[in-house]
C-alpha cells in the first residue's frame, strides 16, 4: 500500500493522509481508468464526508474527486542533468570569477582619503602664503 | 557542507564559499528550472531565465534574509520572468488550443494544462509542482493569499473539468467544487 510517507502528500492536512492511506494505492484512488475503485466504500465516504467539513480540503476535494491526483510530479517532465549541467556551466565560472575578484570598496576609501589629505594640505598651504 | 541547511549554507556563500553555492544549486536548479519550463512552456528559454535568475540571486545575495531560500530563490526567478520572459509565452493567456510543448505528454490534463491562463498556472506550478504553500506562494508572485487562492481554485476547477471529461472516477455531487476558504 502506498503511505503518506512514500508518496507526494495530496494535502496538508494529516486526517485526509490519513483516509487516502486507508482507502489504498493512489493508482487505484485515482486512475481514472480504474475499475477498482469503489466509491462506497466507508473510507471513501469518510473521506469524502471529511473534504467537504474540513476547511483545509478544499483544494484537495476536487482533485480527489476529479481524478486530478493522476497529475502528479513524477509523471511529468523534469530537468535531465545534461539541461542543468548546462545552467551551471553557464552561471558558475561567472561567479566563480566575481567571487574571487578582490573588492573594490577599499581602493575607493584609500582614493577618496588621499583626495581629502590633499584638499587639507592644499588649504593649509594657502593660508600660509598668506 | 551537504547536510548543512540552505539558510547556513547560504551565509557562507554570502561570504564568498563557491562550493557553498554549488550545493544550494544542486538542491535547488532543478525546482527553479521546473517554474520556469511549465510558466513558459518552453524548454529553451526555461535554460536562459535559469541561468538570469542565479545570476540575479547572485547579486542580490546580500538582500537574503536569513530565512526560507528557495522562496527567496522563487520570488527572484518570477521577477526575472516578468522582466526577460519573451512576448510570444505571454501569447498562450487564455488562448483555447495553445501549440502543445513538446515536453508535455498529449494527454486532456497536460493540453489542458498548456491551454490554461497564465496567472492560473503558475500558481498551479507552484502548488503542485514545487509543493509551496500558498501564503508562500503569495510572497513569490508579489501578490495576496487569496488571489493566490482564487487563482489556484480557478485552475484546478480548469482541470478538474478536463479529468472529469476524460473519465470520472467519483460522479457525485461531492465533486462540485466549493469556494476556497
Amino acid at each position: 500500500m502506498t503511505t503518506a510517507a512514500s508518496r507526494a502528500p495530496l494535502s496538508r492536512c494529516p486526517e485526509t493522509e490519513k483516509l487516502i492511506d486507508l482507502i489504498g494505492p493512489l493508482g487505484e484512488l485515482h486512475t481514472t481508468t480504474s475499475a477498482q475503485v469503489e466509491p462506497t466504500s466507508p473510507a471513501h465516504q469518510q473521506l469524502l464526508q471529511h473534504c467537504q467539513d474540513c476547511p483545509l480540503c478544499s483544494v484537495t476535494l476536487e482533485k480527489m474527486t476529479s481524478g486530478y491526483g493522476a497529475f502528479l510530479p513524477s509523471q511529468t517532465e523534469t530537468p535531465q542533468p545534461l539541461q542543468l549541467e548546462r545552467i551551471a556551466r553557464g552561471i558558475l565560472p561567472h561567479i566563480a570569477k566575481d567571487l574571487a575578484s578582490p573588492s573594490r570598496g577599499p581602493v575607493f576609501v584609500l582614493v577618496a582619503l588621499v583626495f581629502v589629505l590633499m584638499a587639507v594640505a592644499t588649504f593649509y598651504l594657502s593660508r600660509q602664503a598668506l | 557542507m551537504t547536510a548543512a541547511t540552505d539558510e547556513v549554507l547560504m551565509r557562507s556563500y554570502q561570504q564568498g564559499n563557491l562550493q557553498a553555492l554549488e550545493t544550494l544549486f544542486a538542491r535547488h536548479a532543478r525546482a527553479v528550472y521546473t517554474f520556469f519550463l511549465y510558466t513558459t512552456l518552453s524548454g529553451t528559454a526555461a535554460e536562459r531565465l535559469s541561468q538570469l535568475a542565479w545570476l540575479e540571486a547572485h547579486k542580490q545575495r546580500a538582500s537574503f534574509d536569513g530565512s526560507q531560500f528557495l522562496r527567496w530563490l522563487l520570488t527572484i526567478s518570477a521577477h526575472v520572468r516578468r522582466e526577460h520572459e519573451p512576448p510570444a509565452a505571454k501569447e498562450h493567456d487564455n488562448k483555447a488550443s495553445p501549440p502543445l510543448p513538446p515536453f508535455l505528454a498529449d494527454s486532456p490534463l497536460d493540453r489542458a494544462l498548456a491551454a490554461m491562463a497564465d496567472s492560473y498556472r503558475e500558481v498551479i506550478v507552484l502548488h503542485r509542482l514545487l509543493q509551496l504553500p500558498f501564503d508562500d506562494i503569495a510572497v513569490v508572485l508579489g501578490a495576496t493569499e487569496a488571489a493566490v487562492k482564487s487563482r489556484a481554485q480557478q485552475g484546478y476547477v480548469q482541470l478538474a473539468e478536463v479529468a472529469q471529461k476524460a473519465a470520472p472516477v467519483l460522479s457525485d455531487n461531492n465533486s462540485q467544487p466549493r469556494p476556497m476558504p
